[in-house]
């Protein structure tokens, strides 16, 4: 080797950018933060939280959440590389636990997501979609008469949680025990005065999947948490901390996303209430690219952290191993070589292959759980609060974006109209019945047959 | 999805396919669109003189 083939750092890491997700400024200031990105460096080098790369142009991310030498791995008790998986920095309160799938590469990852397969595939999660409108149709029952609604806690907060916990085999009266941890754990910060509550919360939480897990084995019923503890490697059982983390992903993966989806279109549609009346009126032709237009705007998980797991020269820009990398999924999805006019919401946006699920073998298990949970919720609105105004005042979104785009309130008024059925409460209880008379969480290889509600 | 009628999903895996390897005259530009869309860039067309 000549002296001519050592690259100094320096050069390597010419393309320099400061860049801090966590901050509120990312959050106020994205589309320029993009922007500046988009323009000078593809691949940019930040130094913050002890230095790491950035993609945000749509080509780099494309080829790096591809890349075979691009490690998801989270090796906590170091036992292969030390990689940290997909949080950067690493998060305090999860750092004991492993992201299930998502922080694996093959082939263990590939074994893991062949058991997760047939509960989430297009095909298992349509059987659902009377359950979920039922669902829907429950929490808009509470609160039609009122004329008042806070879409994120009454509506959004509540059918992907029902939905995921019946999903998994978990009593659907337990949503809330689930719920509030999964949302408060991404808006509060480790600094505010609340943390102490949510940790305890998130205790509780923990505890009750632990108890259903015990259960299940001991009396096994069909879902997601027998489907894991089910399964063999080579043999074995899977390790009950690797079936806690692909658990914890689901429930993590299935909550506040779809929330944070669902409220930002609520809000938007609100702000344009003549493109929310076409939305509405042209739903057959216009829903689906709508859908796929919400998810590209407002990006819910906004990007990933990896790991280099060799060296690798890519778009320009060589990188080493055991360095660390965030994809970013929401500003290549602004990437205005890939999409014409990217900061404004064109519902019946054509090639609108954006970045929202991830890419590659990590794409988004419960990508058609989000879409299908989504439409059920907007349509719903659509049809029975078709007037409703969003509060300015009363909206809350999350102070940083850094790991899920969210919002914790979003009130509205409407004109009130009147109950179809039942009220929350009853109806889990009726779908609890269901679920387990028409076994619906079986995988998709064992039933085939739509949900019927009574 | 964009061309329904010439791709067709897994049911367990979730993973879409071609239902033939020739596109019919009327489905070309849906085709074109689903080619145009797809996040994972995965389909190839081939143009040919039918």
């Amino acid at each position: 080797m000549s002296i001519d083939d050592v690259v100094s750092d320096s050069d390597r890491k010419k393309n320099r950018y400061h860049f801090d997700r966590h901050t509120p400024e990312y959050r106020t200031q994205f589309e320029k933060i993009t922007e500046e990105i988009h323009d000078k460096c593809p691949v940019a080098w930040t130094d913050t939280y002890d230095g790491h790369w950035v993609a945000g142009g749509s080509n780099a991310v494309f080829e790096l959440a591809r890349c075979p030498v691009v490690s998801n791995d989270h090796d906590i008790n170091g036992e292969r590389q030390g990689y940290q998986g997909i949080s950067i920095p690493k998060a305090k309160r999860v750092s004991g636990v492993r992201g299930g799938i998502l922080e694996m590469d093959e082939p263990e990852h590939r074994i893991y997501r062949t058991v997760l397969n047939p509960y989430l595939s297009p095909a298992a999660v349509k059987r659902w979609v009377p359950f979920i409108d039922e669902v829907t149709r429950a929490c808009l029952d509470e609160k039609i008469e009122e004329g008042r609604i806070d879409f994120v806690d009454d509506l959004a907060n509540i059918v992907p949680a029902v939905l995921t916990l019946a999903m998994l085999g978990i009593p659907l009266k337990n949503w809330a025990i689930y719920s509030e941890p999964v949302h408060a754990s991404v808006y509060t910060p480790e600094h505010s005065p609340d943390i102490d509550k949510i940790v305890a919360m998130h205790r509780q939480m923990g505890l009750d999947l632990l108890t259903n897990m015990i259960e299940i084995r001991e009396n096994p019923r069909p879902g997601i948490v027998n489907g894991l503890i089910q399964m063999r490697i080579d043999g074995e059982p899977a390790p009950d901390l690797e079936i806690m983390g692909n658990l914890g992903l689901v429930i993590g993966g299935g909550f506040d996303t779809t929330t944070a989806l669902t409220a930002h279109s609520m809000e938007w549609l609100s702000q344009h209430p003549d493109q929310r009346e076409r939305l509405s009126r042209e739903r057959d032709t216009l829903l689906d690219s709508a859908t796929e237009e919400f998810l590209r705007y407002y990006t819910p998980a906004p990007g990933d952290g990896r790991t280099f797991s060799d060296d690798v020269e890519l778009e320009g820009t060589q990188f080493k191993e055991g360095e660390r990398l965030w994809i970013s999924w929401a500003m290549a999805n602004r990437d205005p070589s890939v999409f014409h006019e990217p900061n404004k919401i064109v519902m019946d946006r054509k090639g609108n292959r954006h970045f929202s699920f991830g890419l590659g073998v990590h794409r988004c298990i419960g990508s058609n759980v989000a879409r299908t949970v989504f439409k059920s919720m907007l349509t719903a609105v659509l049809d029975r609060m078709p007037d409703y105004v969003c509060d300015p005042e009363g909206t809350v979104h999350y102070e940083t974006i850094g790991v899920i785009q969210g919002m914790r309130n979003l009130p509205a008024t409407f004109t009130p109209g009147s109950r179809l059925g039942a009220g929350l409460d009853e109806t889990l209880n009726k779908l609890q019945r269901i679920c387990d008379e028409q076994e619906l969480a079986l995988p998709i290889t064992e039933r085939k047959e739509t949900a019927v509600i009574d | 999805m964009i061309a329904p009628e010439s791709f067709e999903l897994d049911d367990i895996e979730g993973h879409a396919s071609a239902v033939s390897e020739d596109v019919a005259a009327d489905q070309e530009d849906a085709v074109r669109e689903a080619a145009h869309s797809c996040p994972e860039q995965a389909i190839l067309i081939t143009e040919g003189t039918a």
